[in-house]
C-alpha cells in the first residue's frame, strides 16, 4: 500500500476514479436533473447555467444523464469482471494444481478462446438473447476470463510445491482445501491487478456494444447508448458525442493507471 | 518442419470447426429460433412448412452436419431477409475490410517499431517518457469514440476529410478519393494497435539490450547504430511477432466497430447488420471466414519464428 501511495499516477487516477465513482453512485441526489425528463423546448441546448452540459435532442440533461449512465456503465463493468475473476481464478487454479489432463484441456480452451476474434461472438449472442443487463454481463465475462486463469494457473504450478502444500497434506487436509484455502490466496495481489485492468476492458466492450446498439437500451443512459445518440447530432453538436466518450476515456485510463501502480507496487523489484 | 506445418494445419482446422459448431449451437439455442420464423402474420401451418423448407424441423446436430456438407460444396446458404446468396455478400463485403485492417497493420507496424527501438534506446529521456505515456493513454481509448473525434476534427470543423463511407458517390473506383476515406478509419484502427506495439517492442528492446552478447557486440567495437539495428533488432521482434498473432483477432473486432463509425462497407457492418435481424446463414458464413483469416494469420505467425529465431525448432 505504502509503495502504491508513492506513484503519483497512480493517486491520481484514484482520485479520478473516486470523484466518477462518486458522482454515479449519488446520481439520484447529486444529478441536477431526472436524466430522462424530456424538455423539447428546450432541445440541443449549449453549456448554461441550468445545464452545464447542454441537452441533448430530447432536451435532456446532458450531465444528469452521465452521471446516471455511470452508474450502469461501472455496475456492469464491476460486475463482469467480478464473474469473469471467479470463472478465471477457478479454471486457472484448477488446471494448476493438477495439471495433467485437466491442464491441457484448460489450457487448451484459453489458447483457442484468445486465438479467436471474440467480438462477433458478443455480436451474436447479445443480438439472439437479447440486450438485458444480465446476458451483457455475462457475455463480457465469458470473453475475459482467460487473461486471470493464466496468471492464477503459473502462480499455482509454483505455489503447489510449497512445504506448506506438503504439511497441509500431512495434517489431512483434502486437495481442493488445500488448493483453494492455501494455495489461491497467494495469488490475490496478481489477481487483484488482473481485475482493475479487467474492469477497463470490460467497460469499454460494454460502451462498444451499447454503442452499437447491441448493450444497454435506451432510455436507461449508459455511456455507450449516449454516444450513439449522440453520434446523429455530430454536425450540429459535436459536444455532445465530447462528453461521454471523454468520461468512458478516463475512468478507463484511471482503471488502467491503478492496474499499473498496483502490479509496480506488489512486484518484487 | 512439414511434420509440425501438418500438425498445425490439423489443429487449426479443428479450431474453426469448434468455433462455428459453438456458434451453430448458439444461434439454435437462442429462444425464438431464426428470425424468418418469427413473422407475426404467418399462420401455424406456414411456419410448419418454412421449417420443414429450411430443415429447422430436424435435430441440432444433423443441421450442422448438413451446413458443414453444404460448405463443402461451397455453398453457404441463402442470407435470411436480404435473400441473396450469402457467398456473394461476404465477397462483395470483405475487400473493404482486407483493405482497412492491412493498411492499419501496416501503420501501426510502420510507426511503432522505430518509435519504441529509439525509445528503448533512448531510455528515460523526454522522449521516451512522451512514447509510454501516449501508448499507455491510446490502450484506453475507446475506438468508436476516438474515431467520432477524428470525424468531429478533419470532416466537421476542417471538412478535410469525409465522414464516412468507401467512395463518395458516383466516384466508385477512383483511388484518391479510397484514399480520402480510408485515412481516418486507418488512423482510427492503427492507433490502439500502435499503442500495444510500442509498450511490447520498447519492452522487447529493452531486454535485449541487456543481454551479454550485445555487450560483447558493444566489446568489439560494433558501431551503437549496428549493434541495435543489426544485433539487438532480430531478437527483439519475436515477441512483437507474438503480439502481432494476438493483435490479429482483436484487429477484427476493431475492425467491426470502426466500420460501423465510419459506414465502411465491410464484413464488421455485415456481421453487425446479419446479427440485428438474426440472418443466421450469413453469420455463420462470417464467423467461419473470419476464423480461417485469423487461424491463417497466426500459422503464419509461428512459422515466420523460425526465420527469425534460430532457438525454434519444429518439431
Amino acid at each position: 500500500m505504502r509503495r502504491f501511495s508513492r506513484s503519483g499516477t497512480g493517486v491520481g487516477a484514484l482520485v479520478v476514479l473516486v470523484v466518477i465513482g462518486l458522482s454515479s453512485a449519488f446520481a439520484p441526489t447529486l444529478a441536477p436533473y431526472d436524466p430522462s425528463r424530456i424538455d423539447l423546448f428546450n432541445t440541443l441546448a449549449p453549456p448554461s447555467v441550468n445545464h452545464w452540459l447542454g441537452t441533448d435532442e430530447n432536451g435532456r440533461d446532458v450531465l444528469s444523464r452521465l452521471m446516471y449512465g455511470g452508474r450502469i456503465s461501472l455496475a456492469v463493468g464491476l460486475s463482469s469482471m467480478f464473474a469473469a475473476i471467479i470463472l478465471g481464478s477457478v479454471l486457472g487454479a484448477l488446471a494448476g494444481f493438477f495439471g495433467g489432463y485437466v491442464d491441457s484441456i484448460i489450457s487448451r480452451v484459453i489458447d483457442g478462446m484468445l486465438s479467436v476474434p471474440l467480438f462477433f461472438f458478443l455480436l451474436t449472442a447479445l443480438a439472439l438473447f437479447g440486450s438485458t443487463l444480465f446476458n451483457l454481463v455475462i457475455v463480457i465475462a465469458l470473453t475475459n476470463w482467460m487473461p486471470v486463469a493464466r496468471i492464477v494457473r503459473g502462480e499455482v504450478t509454483v505455489n503447489r510445491e510449497m512445504q506448506y502444500v506438503e504439511s497441509a497434506t500431512a495434517l489431512g487436509v483434502r486437495p481442493l482445501g488445500i488448493l483453494f484455502r492455501h494455495i489461491l490466496p497467494q495469488s490475490m495481489p496478481s489477481i487483484i491487478v488482473a481485475a482493475t485492468l479487467g474492469v477497463a476492458y470490460a467497460i469499454l466492450t460494454e460502451s462498444a456494444l451499447s454503442y452499437l446498439g447491441l448493450g444497454v437500451r435506451p432510455p436507461t443512459p449508459s455511456w455507450g447508448n449516449m454516444l450513439s445518440d449522440a453520434r446523429g447530432y455530430i454536425w450540429q453538436v459535436p459536444m455532445l458525442t465530447v462528453y461521454p466518450g471523454a468520461v468512458i476515456f478516463l475512468a478507463v485510463l484511471a482503471f488502467n493507471a491503478i492496474g499499473d501502480a498496483l502490479r509496480d507496487a506488489t512486484e518484487p523489484t | 518442419m512439414t511434420s509440425y506445418v501438418v500438425r498445425r494445419l490439423v489443429e487449426s482446422l479443428l479450431l474453426v470447426l469448434v468455433v462455428t459448431m459453438v456458434t451453430f449451437a448458439l444461434i439454435n439455442s437462442a429462444p425464438g429460433g431464426p428470425s424468418i420464423l418469427l413473422d407475426p402474420n404467418m399462420s401455424p401451418a406456414d411456419t410448419a412448412r418454412l421449417r420443414t423448407v429450411y430443415g429447422l424441423d430436424r435435430p441440432v446436430p444433423e443441421q450442422y452436419v448438413r451446413w458443414l456438407g453444404q460448405l463443402v460444396r461451397g455453398n453457404l446458404g441463402f442470407s435470411l431477409g436480404v435473400g441473396r446468396p450469402v457467398a456473394e455478400l461476404i465477397s462483395s463485403a470483405l475487400p473493404a475490410t482486407l483493405i482497412l485492417s492491412g493498411s492499419a497493420l501496416a501503420l501501426s507496424l510502420l510507426l511503432a517499431i522505430p518509435l519504441g527501438i529509439l525509445a528503448a534506446v533512448k531510455r528515460g529521456s523526454w522522449f521516451d517518457q512522451l512514447i509510454t505515456s501516449l501508448s499507455f493513454m491510446g490502450l484506453s481509448l475507446p475506438v468508436f469514440w476516438y474515431g467520432l473525434m477524428l470525424i468531429i476534427l478533419f470532416s466537421v470543423l476542417l471538412s478535410w476529410l469525409p465522414a464516412g463511407g468507401m467512395y463518395t458517390p458516383g466516384n466508385e473506383g477512383s483511388f484518391p478519393d479510397l484514399m480520402a476515406h480510408l485515412l481516418l478509419p486507418t488512423i482510427t484502427l492503427a492507433t490502439v494497435n500502435l499503442a500495444q506495439l510500442l509498450r511490447y517492442t520498447r519492452s522487447a528492446m529493452l531486454g535485449v539490450l541487456k543481454q551479454d552478447y550485445v555487450r560483447t557486440a558493444r566489446a568489439k567495437g560494433v558501431h551503437e547504430r549496428n549493434v541495435v539495428t543489426r544485433h539487438a533488432f532480430r531478437t527483439a521482434m519475436i515477441p512483437v511477432l507474438t503480439l502481432v498473432g494476438i493483435l490479429i483477432p482483436r484487429l477484427v473486432g476493431g475492425a467491426a466497430v470502426t466500420e460501423s463509425v465510419f459506414s465502411w462497407p465491410g464484413m464488421g457492418r455485415l456481421a453487425i447488420a446479419a446479427a440485428f435481424r438474426q440472418d443466421y446463414p450469413t453469420i455463420m458464413g462470417i464467423t467461419l471466414l473470419v476464423s480461417i483469416i485469423v487461424v491463417i494469420s497466426n500459422l503464419v505467425v509461428d512459422l515466420l519464428y523460425a526465420r527469425l529465431d534460430p532457438r525454434v525448432t519444429y518439431r
